[in-house]
């Protein structure tokens, strides 16, 4: 791990010489290529050029912390306006059910006791492009996933200096990203308070050590360790104790998974639950899609994590799913982090070959080969696969 | 000079033309985009679509034509400047174009650009009904 962070941290400084904020020439939009969904070989794939969805190539994931410039970005709005993210116009309320609401400049929350944990973020519709019948949405493919250390303040310490009142039970959290036109409903969400106060809910200003870049939320953003990323709300300004689940798209119909399984490609009238905790969930790194290999032993390896729980075990197959060989876990088992995985592969017989992996988590929980179809194509963890061809 | 009623005129013949088109694609169940529905889509899109999000989110997506009525509705309630007429024109182009059938890979967004018809006041006429290879995957 230490060799892979000191690499991480060189590739950092050469990035921050044409990083996010500062440098006119080489910005992460333009960066990313000029074929959106086509560009394999840039920082990011673009999804969708604006306001901007871009996925990191999965290649980037052998690397156990992604670095900023090619983490996965997410945008409903797009960034807000400068003069209300800069330092000196930047604020965080927090009212609602609260003895004492307040006001936070990026100052005063840096004289809290700061906290670093390592934690994956991964957008809920990432492997939406997988589900049959397909789902509208961001066609994500693996990549809207990333693990990142995370420095900033716990949300219970904030909450604290406000003092939440009896009969709170949500706490909705608002950006300061706005919509084009104002008919279209904000981005608003809310999570529970025990969520909310739990000590690793921490609201973050700095991402692998450097300033949160704008693309991913500065100067602030929450995140909620083993939680999906549509909980982990950028540039946040505005946090509102509440005795209920905040009101709005964004919670009411959006972001839901049905209690019940539905019928694939129907739509779904059932009761259905926010998105919250992640799957257990493997990718393969390398060797990457249509990567050829020699005969001899080959090094399969990739990144598995699991929401609230941890990863037991890693399995790879190479004939379809029949037979699976365990992986061999690397690095330590840190609790939000992803876990790092290696399989020598002693590819014999020239040829393509499909290579599959899944993961094992402590609840017992197994990657499936695909996940069950709901219809916001949320939450996909079915098997990863890389075809590669096996030559002489 | 003009008097007041052209305008009204034109987009009665907008409408007209409109439902020639719907007519025309129903017949020949929708195998084919009809080019002039195609540039009046793409039309739309720049137009009235484009003001939130770029043209890579639509043309990515692979829906039945109740899904694509059903994401315009939501587009239009929430403030999008579409009339029921480029509705029905949006619903029946994309349901044509981004059908399920159509492949994974999403078409670059510049090749999709040129196929803009700007918004226009009076209608014209439209030429040979053409199909379209593979459904526009390939434009």
């Amino acid at each position: 791990m230490d060799i892979s962070r000191r690499s991480l941290f060189k590739t950092l400084l050469q990035g921050m010489g044409a990083g996010l904020l500062f440098s006119r020439r080489l910005p992460p939009a333009l960066a990313i290529g000029e074929e959106p969904g086509r560009n394999e070989s840039g920082p990011l794939i673009t999804r969708v050029t604006r306001p901007l969805d871009a996925e990191t190539p999965v290649r980037e994931f052998t690397s156990f912390l992604t670095p900023n410039h090619r983490f996965f970005v997410r945008s409903h709005f797009g960034p807000p306006a400068p003069e209300l993210i800069s330092e000196a116009g930047w604020k965080l309320r927090v009212n609602g059910l609260v003895e004492r609401s307040q006001e936070f400049t990026l100052k005063d929350l840096k004289q809290l006791e700061p906290v670093t944990i390592t934690a994956v973020v991964q957008c809920s519709g990432n492997g939406r492009t997988f589900h049959r019948p397909k789902v509208p949405g961001v066609q994500w493919e693996r990549g809207a996933v990333g693990n990142a250390e995370w420095t900033g303040v716990r949300l219970c310490d904030v909450l604290a200096r406000a003092a939440v009142k009896e009969g709170a039970q949500h706490v909705q959290l608002q950006g300061a990203d706005r919509p084009v036109m104002a008919s279209v409903p904000l981005f608003t969400r809310s999570i529970p308070l025990a969520k909310a106060l739990h000590p690793d809910t921490i609201l973050a200003y700095e991402m692998n050590g450097r300033p949160l870049p704008v693309l991913h939320g500065a100067p602030l953003r929450a995140i909620l360790p083993g939680w999906m990323a549509d909980s982990c709300t950028k540039w946040l300004t505005e946090i509102t104790v509440q005795p209920e689940t905040a009101k709005g798209y964004y919670m009411e119909t959006a972001y839901r998974m049905p209690v019940k399984p539905v019928e694939a490609g129907t739509i779904s009238t059932g009761p259905s639950t926010p998105v919250e905790a992640m799957v257990v969930k493997s990718l393969i790194a390398a060797p990457h899609e249509d990567e050829t290999v020699k005969v001899g032993p080959v090094t399969v390896q990739g990144v598995s994590w699991s929401g609230e729980a941890t990863v037991v075990q890693v399995e790879v197959s190479v004939d379809g799913g029949k037979t699976w060989e365990p992986a061999r876990l690397l690095g330590e088992d840190l609790p939000y982090a992803w876990r790092q995985w290696q399989w020598l592969w002693k590819a014999r017989t020239a040829g393509p070959t499909t290579i599959l992996c899944r993961a094992i988590d402590s609840r017992g929980d197994t990657q499936p080969a695909a996940t069950p179809w709901n219809p916001g194509g949320f939450l996909w963890n079915g098997w990863d696969r890389v075809s590669v061809t096996v030559v002489a | 000079m003009m008097d007041g009623k052209c305008p009204l005129v034109a987009l009665l013949a907008i409408c007209l033309s409109g439902v020639a088109v719907v007519t025309a694609a129903q017949e020949r169940d929708l195998t084919d985009v009809n080019a002039a529905l195609a540039r009046r889509g793409e039309g739309l899109l720049v137009t009235r679509c484009a003001v939130c999000h770029s043209q890579d989110l639509v043309s990515q997506q692979r829906l039945p034509r109740d899904r694509w009525l059903a994401t315009i509705d939501k587009m239009k309630q929430w403030g999008a400047g579409i009339s029921e007429e480029e509705a029905d024109l949006l619903v029946r182009y994309l349901s044509a174009r981004y059908h399920p059938g159509l492949p994974d890979q999403p078409v670059p967004a510049d090749s999709e650009r040129s196929q803009a018809e700007p918004l226009k006041t009076e209608p014209e006429a439209e030429g040979p009904v053409m199909g379209i290879a593979n459904r526009g995957a390939c434009l």
